[in-house]
């Protein structure tokens, strides 16, 4: 069994930036044909789990290959913000952002450029000491930033070409107290808590099918195109997002932030169904697992947003681990955190029964019984 | 090489066209080959965004014969399919526009001015002066108030169109009324210029696409799309009706080759892959395709990987369980005016690259 830094440390070295994840990808893909009875990767790219219902312990093979339980969808994205090449000038790469940046971490960072060849490289800047006094007082824009890997002009062009990407060059540090730091903990964090929750599924009976599925293109657009492509493609009757939340840091003391440490969060707000709140809230009490609750009026800015509106219109929730200095090269969360978001998934996922999945379709609405009251009176 | 002929010479590397002797319009007509006359009469076309039907029936004319099915949908959209002949041949979807970027009328005030709103990305800094033509032909002169005049260059509320009316009755447009820009169709050279030309060079490249392909391994569908000027409305639609395995999108890329243009694409230098867009990333297997196309055509390409401009990819993208999609950028100076400004060189090798795709063996 592989630890959970062990696992954080694999996922958050595997470059994925936003629609090139290929490396993070291959990895997950390994990882879900050890824990999963099927593994399908959707045309974007988006791998998927899939682990039948099966309702005593007992080994895999006595499992359906399809059935008709009800599906459980949960996901978290497996890409992370990065930059891309636009230029390549007397040697020196110019790039942009993919995803969401803070441009005032990029300077003095060590970087891999992904071109024919990894590359290390370093992102330069014009020294404190030729800036007017004006310029001091700023931070530097992108188009003043580049990268330097050593290379003539001749060779850069030869080993990198403008559309490669780039990713900050940052291993995994553990920190006192169980705490991690890295660049891409966003969301590899979650993805660690997806990989952990299908492992103690593996002995953990179940009426519904789980669909754990690593997702694509979450951090580049507000469209969410990967988990709402995915989640098109299964259809389930509930689908959960595990992804990362802003926790309370020095300067950002709010208290309605979640705490490092504390127990993931468990998000309630328009975004989220009731009755997969409660029931998230249910099973974290049941285990007496720490937790803390979350709100958003609206947009929790995850996939939470789109699953919920994709096909028929899905019933989601949102488990969050908390994490300091969120986009840039030293996020930051604790372990413990990822630890509790799968075993609460896991209470959840056993608790599921055929009624909720019932409930959820609406039978049990008034609706229902009129229909078949009509029924009657035509016989 | 003395100053004077140095001077000369970077002259001529950077605007190659206008060392041809200037052609009178006339003449410049007749040199046009049939293709270059086909994009002309898109170009001069009437279709902003929601009103398309004239430009869809001169495409739908012009397709007649070249497709096994033609239809369109409810949206407005003209798909076109060509039947593949191979054993294993892929569903392809490529996209061009119909529409143009234009205005529609929002308010007749009493003195029988319009105000209007945009459809599509115009600049108003682009409008004072121009003019725009109606659907019933009637001219619109755009003016810009001149009270607090520094502060307006780039608000569309100061702007209004002269439609040489005297009040809100006698007005010829109504509210609704949408116009498009007016630009009369030039070429010199390589490059030629005209109004909604971006896209209705797109729309040729489908059109001249179909007429020059002999033998499609993959089944085709050519789609002609409505509403791309106003956030690509057109294109999810048809891609989630027609489910294809590969979508290919023709977009337009700005090319900022001019005097401090801040980007490094250029016309003449073979279409852009985009790496993405605003809105999208581009499928790394359908920016394989188009990179393999270009080795089996050894045509020139250039690759677009600024987040800029969002084109018809990202709904086709997200159609569905998703669809692998791409997109090869037509460069355009002076994007979203009355003088977009296209190299036919690019056009030419943009066929060259779709019918190589269209009859590659596998994808």
């Amino acid at each position: 069994m592989p630890t959970l830094t062990d696992t954080l440390a694999k996922l958050s070295a595997a470059p994925g930036v936003s629609g090139h994840e290929n490396a993070v990808r291959a990895l997950l893909v390994r990882e879900f044909q050890k824990l999963a009875d099927t593994v399908e990767i959707t045309p974007l790219g988006s791998v998927i789990g899939i682990l039948r219902a099966q309702t005593t312990r007992g080994p895999r093979a006595a499992r359906p290959k399809s059935s008709a339980a009800p599906r459980l969808l949960v996901e978290a994205h497996m890409d992370q913000i990065g930059l891309i090449v636009t230029d390549i000038q007397d040697g020196f790469i110019r790039f942009e952002e993919i995803g969401y940046w803070d441009s005032r971490v990029l300077p003095s960072q060590n970087v891999l450029v992904h071109g024919k060849k990894t590359l290390p490289g370093v992102i330069g800047a014009r020294p404190p000491h030729v800036l007017a006094a004006a310029e001091r007082k700023r931070p530097l824009a992108l188009a003043e930033l580049f990268i330097d890997l050593g290379l003539s002009d001749a060779r850069a062009r030869e080993l990198v070409s403008v559309g490669d990407v780039i990713t900050l060059d940052r291993a995994l540090l553990s920190l006192q107290n169980e705490m991690v730091a890295s660049q891409a903990l966003d969301n590899r964090a979650g993805l660690a808590a997806l990989l952990e929750f299908l492992r103690h599924m593996q002995d953990t009976p179940r009426a519904w099918d789980i669909y754990a599925v690593a997702n694509v293109n979450e951090e580049d657009s507000p469209l969410y195109v990967g988990a709402q492509t995915a989640a098109y493609a299964i259809q389930p009757h509930i689908a959960i997002c595990l992804d990362v939340t802003h926790a309370r840091q020095v300067g950002l003391s709010d208290d309605a932030l979640p705490e490092a440490g504390q127990g993931p969060g468990i998000a309630r707000g328009a975004n989220v169904h009731p009755f997969v709140f409660d029931k998230l809230r249910q099973a974290a009490r049941r285990r007496a697992l720490p937790h803390q609750i979350t709100v958003y009026g609206s947009d929790t800015e995850t996939n939470a947003w789109i699953m919920q509106v994709t096909g028929d219109g899905i019933p989601t929730g949102l488990v969050e681990i908390p994490l300091r200095y969120m986009h840039s090269a030293v996020e930051t969360i604790a372990l413990s955190d990822i630890a509790r978001a799968a075993e609460l998934l896991q209470e959840f996922a056993a608790q599921l029964n055929a009624d909720d999945a019932r409930a959820l379709r609406g039978e049990t609405f008034v609706r229902a019984p009129a229909r078949r009251a009509r029924a009657k009176r035509r016989r | 090489m003395t100053r004077k002929e140095n001077q000369a010479a970077r002259a001529r590397a950077h605007f190659p066209a206008f060392d041809l002797p200037a052609p009178s319009p006339t003449h410049a007509a007749d040199a046009l080959t049939p293709f270059h006359q086909l994009i002309k009469r898109l170009s001069e076309t009437y279709g902003p965004s929601g009103s398309e039907e004239a430009v869809r029936e001169l495409a739908r004319a012009e397709i007649k014969g070249l497709a096994d099915q033609i239809r369109v949908d409810a949206f407005g959209n003209l798909i076109a399919l060509r039947k593949g002949a191979g054993n294993r041949r892929k569903k392809i979807m490529v996209t061009a526009p119909l529409d143009e970027p234009g205005v529609m009328v929002t308010f007749l005030d009493a003195r029988g001015f319009a105000r209007f709103g945009m459809l599509g990305a115009v600049k108003p800094l682009t409008l004072p002066g121009a003019r725009c033509q109606f659907e019933n032909g009637v001219i619109g002169v755009f003016g810009r108030e001149t009270r607090g005049a520094a502060d307006t260059e780039k608000d569309a509320d100061a702007f209004f169109l002269d439609v040489g009316a005297t009040s809100a009755q006698d007005a010829p447009v109504r509210i609704g009324d949408a116009a498009c820009l007016v630009g009369e169709f030039r070429a010199a050279g390589n490059l030629l210029c005209g109004k909604a030309l971006s896209g209705r060079a797109r729309g040729a490249i489908l059109i001249e696409t179909l007429r020059r392909l002999k033998r499609a391994t993959h089944d085709v569908y050519c789609v002609f799309t409505v509403q791309s000027q106003v956030g690509a409305r057109g294109a999810g639609a048809a891609a989630f009706a027609l489910q294809p395995d590969y979508a290919f999108v023709l977009d337009a890329t700005p090319a900022q080759d001019f005097p401090g243009g801040d980007t490094n694409l250029a016309l003449g230098k073979g279409p852009a892959i985009l790496a993405q867009d605003e809105k999208m990333i581009a499928s790394a297997a359908a920016r394989q395709v188009l990179l393999e196309a270009t080795r089996q055509t050894q045509t020139p390409y250039q690759i677009q990987a600024h987040a800029r401009g969002g084109g018809e990819g990202a709904p086709i993208q997200a159609a569905r369980e998703g669809t692998v999609t791409g997109a090869l950028g037509l460069p355009v100076r002076y994007l979203h005016t009355q003088s977009e400004m296209v190299d036919a060189r690019d056009v030419a090798n943009i066929i060259e690259i779709l019918t190589s795709v269209f009859a590659a063996k596998t994808l």
